[in-house]
């Protein structure tokens, strides 16, 4: 016991060092070194030596796979090509990465209420909200005129609020149709033929549930109660002709074209495992396709590399349409750069998003082919044209969106009764127009408030 | 004993007399520094946020507005707000009922010499020890719908795999489960540590009146135990109210909104929709119940005593 | 009386499977942990859950062999003692200084100022997010701030602020006053009688004999701290000064985030490396839990 009480104490003594060594530690003087937060496709944490520095020691300890160590190489090659690009500009940066989803945001939020962190913000379906409550910095007119002159309108269009922008996604997904190759063989259909419609689509589906018989499913898209499913739920909603609300930004979830949607989607998750289309997590989707008992999801580019890795043979197109309906997207795993109101070098922190945009950046995206560059100089390159990655970038020039957000002062409440409505919706046998009759009283509702 | 009459008495008779003037200063030099610090970093955040239920402030560049009792109304006018409140009441009340009694059961049990005895109380505490953020993963795991090891089992079992994550039956039990396997073994020590302290000579005596074992239990044990029950009741009670991260980590208020308790609510309007307002006067309704049942179950214990 | 006398053999069956279930997820946790990512995502789940080959690159993450995969591993694992040994010694000397003061000394205001600290247990933490934060932001002269909490970032990524925060727990200054009350006055009035003055009175007599009841704090509070993963998080971005805790449920968010597939057996290996030593500090101080709540419980 006197034992443990003197080492107790004397770590205790060790933290009063680190007490006052954190304070001792203030910034270094010097060139001003913007910050810049970012996510863990393709950033790090650090100046741009300590991330290659991270990156390298993983390459050299030996432990990765061939797939993980190619991307571990390219993300070197990435941070180089950035860095230099901001050299050029003169920026200095160093990367910060504050995780993804509801924990980013929580501390995004905190950022804001202190008026102080990072110089530029990344994220996903905050950003538009954001943006709309004047917490992000429009871009100058500069910048905003090159953007608008080179760059697909999908990676921005999110991210613009009255005529001004607030954001880019330099490497944007958009959602496609992939499916296991293997599993349409089984049910003895052509293993490269695309629906074209929903109507082919889900026929298709319905002749795997049937050949699978219980061992596996035609599946269709997750569909939880969160932004991981409305991410992949959107896109139908508005080929169908529906959405998330009205021209005037009022909140709209009981039309027709949901009504025909949801119905859609009510009918195709008939065709997955049990628990799988609106479970709290999307992993027990993705792990049902990696074990090989769904054939159909709907995802961003990177599924394709996530299948290859497991060994699966994987088949891709772009969304079946609706009869009558015509082809819309939303953007899914975009990274939206932003520049927030309170950041002290915001001169600095534009420049390094020219840099994202720079051609050797931008090349690296085509290079590793996994998410579609955004510059518009690719549509006329030949080479380009053939690979995975133009599919995408084909349709962020078409009708693609972001998820919107809701008037008033409730955003999170109404996404949340959104969010449930809709795996209700889908999920059970209830009166679909009934449950969205619900969802649109509350949406008004809160919206009102 | 006698001891602690005089002692008592003593107390009782210093009232009277003027408070010592050096013992005064002795003990406001001994606990003021510590009350300074807990005012300045425990305090004021305490106040602060209560005091934000009373205005209208959203969003985190914008400055509030006073607003009275305006988002307690609203507060009890929406169904959802209410539909939270009473979410946390039924999931509370049950995860309070199984640790409660289950917890008191495994006192019981091990409450008599036996071999193992110290390794079977570890056990049953164990899960309290562990970090939430870890062991929630694990249950999230469990109930996977493709590599979930529930389902898994009913399939061996010859049972139809059930979609845990579509119904509210369900969700609400993986909650209950967690929250029970993380709370049964806290319960139990203090049960345990109530049933040692009960004086043997009760049970002797009980003996000697031919008494047999639910007697002795029902006239004896739980009498003895009135302390410890307001404390487990009281604990249990503050605990069960504010679920919170089993609803985060597994059924983020899933399906279909049905697991939503009160404290996720207020943790969804904070970082939600920055609505500071509104998350303060959900907190403050919380503790007002809390409150509350606090001091009926301590007003119980004081009639009870008597 | 009867089941526990006549069939001890029901007993043990009892709370033997009892025993079973609250140990099995840990036990299922340790499988998982010697899986790869691969193995994992690509078999059926099955109740024993080690494959072979066991994929040992986990735990030698765990155990500092090779840190590759998470370089800054050492520093989760410092910060979180360095963190959970500073939270224990202060927040016993506090409860103890405390829980003796009230018990035992006669002041202005006491019973007020008791009945307010009692009442701040109940208020939920939640109330209290956004405030502490605004506070660490804005606290006056830290970090660049002027005496008006402007211009510098406050106690936001320094060390500091994993030391400041909620040093004082109230339930251990509770539980201390509890336990003082069943302990005879006589003893320290004779130390007071021989000229001790009151600091020898309280740590020379008093302390030892309170051990129990603040072991049972100290281990409370070590295990509350050593789970914390809030503080780390929100409130620093190096990744110098993160704790374990806060390091795994980063990689909840990452490792689920945008892709779509939980990476399993790395979020549940680090949460192993999280629960393990909880486990263990646990293991070796146990019986302290149980003794020391006797001895506040007992006619308390």
């Amino acid at each position: 016991m006197k034992r443990m009480l003197a080492i107790v104490a004397v770590l205790a003594a060790v933290a009063t060092f680190g007490f006052a060594a954190g304070e001792a530690d203030a910034p270094a003087e010097g060139p001003t070194r913007i910050r810049v937060n970012m996510e863990g496709y393709a950033g790090g944490e650090g100046t741009p030596e300590e991330i290659i520095a991270t990156q390298q020691a993983r390459l050299d300890g030996g432990e990765l796979n061939a797939n993980q160590a190619a991307e571990t190489e390219w993300r070197i090659d990435y941070i180089t090509a950035l860095a230099e690009a901001a050299d050029e500009r003169g920026v200095q940066w160093e990367g910060v990465d504050w995780g993804w989803a509801e924990q980013l945001t929580q501390r995004q939020l905190n950022a804001f209420l202190a008026e102080q962190g990072p110089d530029i913000l990344v994220g996903e379906v905050q950003m538009p909200g954001f943006a709309r409550q004047g917490y992000l910095e429009p871009f100058p007119p500069a910048l905003a005129a090159k953007v608008r002159a080179e760059v697909v309108p999908g990676a921005y269009g999110p991210m613009e609020v009255d005529g001004e922008i607030y954001g880019i996604a330099t490497f944007p997904g958009v959602n496609v149709l992939f499916w296991n190759k293997d599993l349409l063989r089984q049910a003895g259909l052509d293993p490269d033929r695309a629906p074209a419609t929903w109507d082919e689509w889900l026929d298709m589906v319905e002749q795997i549930t049937a050949a699978g018989n219980g061992e596996f499913y035609g599946g269709g898209t997750y569909a939880g109660p969160n932004f991981g499913g409305s991410l992949r739920v959107g896109p139908f909603m508005m080929m169908a002709g529906g959405g998330f609300i009205d021209e005037n930004g009022d909140v709209d979830f009981a039309n027709e074209g949901n009504f025909e949607a949801f119905s859609f989607m009510r009918e195709l998750a008939k065709n997955s495992p049990p628990g799988a289309v609106a479970g709290a997590s999307e992993g027990g989707w993705w792990d049902a396709l990696n074990q090989g008992r769904i054939a159909y999801v709907v995802d961003g580019p990177w599924r394709l590399a996530a299948g290859e890795a497991l060994g699966i043979d994987i088949g891709y197109s772009t969304l079946p349409i609706p009869t009558g309906g015509s082809a819309a997207n939303v953007t899914i795993g975009a990274a939206f750069y932003g520049v927030p109101t309170y950041a002290e070098n915001k001169e600095e922190a534009f420049l390094f998003i020219e840099a994202l945009l720079d051609e050797s950046v931008q090349d690296l995206h085509v290079q590793a082919g996994q998410r579609p560059p955004v510059l518009q100089m690719y549509s006329q390159d030949a080479d380009f044209a053939d690979s995975y990655i133009a599919t995408f970038h084909e349709t962020l020039y078409g009708d693609v969106s972001g998820l919107p957000t809701f008037k008033g002062e409730s955003n999170a409440r109404i996404w949340d009764v959104f969010h449930q409505h809709m795996a209700e919706a889908i999920v059970t046998d209830g009166d679909i127009r009934e449950i969205l009759a619900r969802a649109q009283e509350l949406g008004e509702q809160f919206q009102g408030q | 004993m006698e001891q602690a009459t005089t002692v008592a008495e003593g107390v009782r008779a210093g009232k009277a007399l003027s408070l010592s003037k050096k013992e005064n200063r002795l003990a406001w030099m001994l606990i003021g520094p510590i009350l300074l610090y807990f005012a300045l970093f425990q305090g004021f955040p305490i106040v602060f946020g209560l005091g934000i239920g009373f205005t209208n402030w959203v969003g985190v560049t914008s400055r509030p507005t006073f607003a009275g009792l305006r988002n307690f109304v609203r507060f009890f006018q929406d169904p959802i707000y209410l539909g939270t409140l009473w979410n946390a009441f039924y999931i509370g009340a049950l995860v309070m009922f199984f640790n409660v009694t289950i917890g008191f059961a495994g006192a019981y049990l091990l409450n008599t010499p036996m071999k193992g005895k110290t390794l079977i109380r570890s056990i049953w505490y164990l899960p309290a020890v562990t970090a939430p953020v870890a062991t929630t993963q694990i249950f999230l795991m469990f109930i996977d719908p493709s590599s979930g090891i529930a389902n898994r089992a009913l399939q061996l079992v010859g049972l139809e795999p059930i979609a845990w994550g579509y119904s509210t039956f369900w969700m609400v039990t993986w909650i209950v489960a967690y929250s029970s396997w993380r709370g049964i073994g806290g319960a139990m020590i203090l049960w345990l540590a109530g049933l040692q302290s009960i004086d043997p000579a009760f049970y002797e005596a009980a003996d000697i009146d031919g008494a047999s074992g639910w007697q002795k239990l029902i006239y004896v044990t739980l009498p003895s135990l009135r302390n410890i029950t307001t404390f487990v009741l009281i604990t249990g009670f503050t605990g069960a109210l504010q679920i919170f991260e089993p609803v985060l980590f597994i059924s983020q208020a899933g399906p279909f909104g049905t697991t939503d308790v009160i404290v996720h609510r207020v943790f969804r309007d904070f970082y939600g929709d920055f609505n500071f307002g509104m998350a303060g006067a959900g907190a403050l309704v919380i503790t007002l119940i809390i409150f509350v049942f606090s001091l009926t179950t301590l007003r119980w214990y004081q009639v009870k005593e008597q | 009386m009867t089941i526990r006398k006549k069939i001890p053999w029901v007993r043990y069956i009892i709370l033997g499977i009892t025993c079973l279930i609250f140990i099995y997820p840990l036990f299922y946790a340790v499988g998982v942990s010697f899986m790869t990512t691969n193995q994992f995502a690509t078999t059926p789940p099955s109740l024993i859950p080690f494959q072979r080959p066991l994929s040992f690159f986990h735990m030698r993450t765990l155990l500092l062999i090779n840190t590759q995969r998470e370089p800054n591993m050492p520093f989760y694992y410092l910060n979180s003692v360095l963190r959970t040994a500073w939270y224990i010694v202060w927040t016993v000397l506090i409860s103890f200084v405390a829980g003796y003061v009230f018990a035992r000394l006669r002041f202005r205001g006491k019973n007020a100022i008791f009945l307010i600290l009692l009442m701040t247990t109940m208020i939920p933490p939640v109330v209290t997010m956004a405030p502490t934060y605004l506070m660490m932001a804005r606290f006056p002269l830290i970090g660049g701030n002027n005496i008006l909490g402007q211009g510098g970032q406050g106690f936001l990524d320094t060390y500091a602020v994993l030391l400041v925060l909620n040093l004082v727990n109230i339930l251990g200054i509770f539980l201390v006053r509890l336990s003082m009350n069943t302990f005879p006055r006589a003893i320290e009035d004779s130390g007071r009688i021989d000229g001790a003055n009151i600091f020898r009175v309280m740590f020379q007599l008093v302390f030892p004999i309170q051990k129990p009841i603040l072991a049972y704090v100290a281990i409370t509070t070590g295990v509350l701290i050593w789970n914390d993963w809030y503080v780390p998080f929100v409130f620093t971005d190096r990744p110098q000064f993160q704790t374990l805790a806060a390091a795994v449920s980063r990689l909840t968010s990452v490792a689920i985030g945008q892709y779509g597939i939980p990476d399993w057996p790395r979020i549940i290996a680090m949460g192993l490396g999280l629960t393990i030593p909880s486990v263990v500090m646990f293991a070796i101080f146990q019986r302290h839990i149980v003794s020391g709540l006797a001895s506040a419980a007992v006619k308390g």
